[in-house]
């Protein structure tokens, strides 16, 4: 899978100072978000990275993970692509196993997944909503820009994770799981489903 | 001691805790009686998020969404509640 990286043409000392003061308002509050099971894990300028948990179940299970990258901010607003948690790589959308759920107001019976991308990983995996560099960089969007929603509110570092988790694991009332467990040879098919 | 007494002067009064689009503020001296979008209308103002309509914001405790035309004594919520306002997202897919 191929991701285009944005070329950096805003000066890049605003870029960092706007990113620092988007961290600096997630770090006033990162306990309450914590509690949440949103967990930052990193902070390397350009890039901001978060795992995603469900803490209201149990076990708890690591849902997805994201890297927020904030080149060109604001001129363009972040990037968001789903990563594997441990080894930072980028997921095809069939390795995020859970649906971003948001009512179609055109048919409200047939819910949208706001997370695009194919299962071949001929695409990488796009959050599309207003406020997402590759929402507002896709074709189908054209006449939807930035500027339209830039200090709008859309597009800061804690709309894009309220977004994220609002969609999803906010809406998660219980999941199944499988556990294969081996122990000398035998293998142990045992099912657990858990609701909270 | 004197919160303590304040409280028994005014019970009717509660402050509420908002989070609004990831900014931590305190709405004070809510009357359990008023409707919670006033406290809401509050919570924007204080955050100086007031260039979009209160029908844009979702309110959500406890991730379910709250109606906030209901009196706040309602909700019946716990001491240390913290509600989360948060921007509803425009229509997203392609």
């Amino acid at each position: 899978m191929e991701y285009k990286e944005s070329l950096q043409i805003a000066d890049p000392e605003v870029t960092k100072i706007k990113f620092a003061s988007e961290v600096s308002k997630f770090n006033a509050v990162a306990e309450i978000y914590r509690s949440k099971g949103i967990i930052c894990t990193k902070v390397s300028f350009p890039d901001i990275y978060f795992i995603f948990a469900i803490p209201k179940l149990i076990p708890s299970s690591i849902v997805y993970s994201v890297r927020i990258n904030f080149t060109n901010y604001d001129v363009e607003p972040p990037s968001v692509v789903f990563i594997n948690p441990f080894t930072e790589e980028l997921v095809r959308r069939d390795q995020v196993p859970i649906a971003f759920i948001q009512v179609n107001k055109g048919n409200p019976f047939q819910p949208i997944d706001l997370l695009q991308g194919d299962g071949n990983g001929n695409i990488v995996p796009f959050y599309c909503i207003p406020g997402v560099r590759e929402f507002h960089n896709h074709s189908a969007h054209s006449g939807d820009s930035w500027f339209l929603y830039r200090t709008r509110g859309e597009g800061n570092l804690l709309f894009i994770i309220d977004q994220l988790y609002n969609h999803s694991i906010g809406i998660a009332k219980g999941y199944n799981a499988v556990l294969n467990l081996s122990e000398f040879k035998l293998q142990i098919h045992q099912e657990i489903k858990i609701k909270p | 001691m004197k919160e303590k007494e304040e409280k028994e002067k005014q019970p009717n009064l509660i402050s509420l805790t908002f989070i609004v689009n990831g900014t931590e503020t305190i709405v004070e001296k809510v009357n359990l009686n008023q409707p919670l979008h006033v406290s809401v209308q509050k919570a924007l103002e204080q955050t100086g998020n007031t260039g979009r309509p209160i029908s844009e914001w979702q309110v959500l405790f406890n991730d379910q969404n709250l109606d906030s035309n209901k009196k706040v004594e309602e909700f019946k919520f716990p001491e240390n509640a913290v509600i989360f306002l948060s921007l509803k997202a425009g229509q997203g897919g392609i």
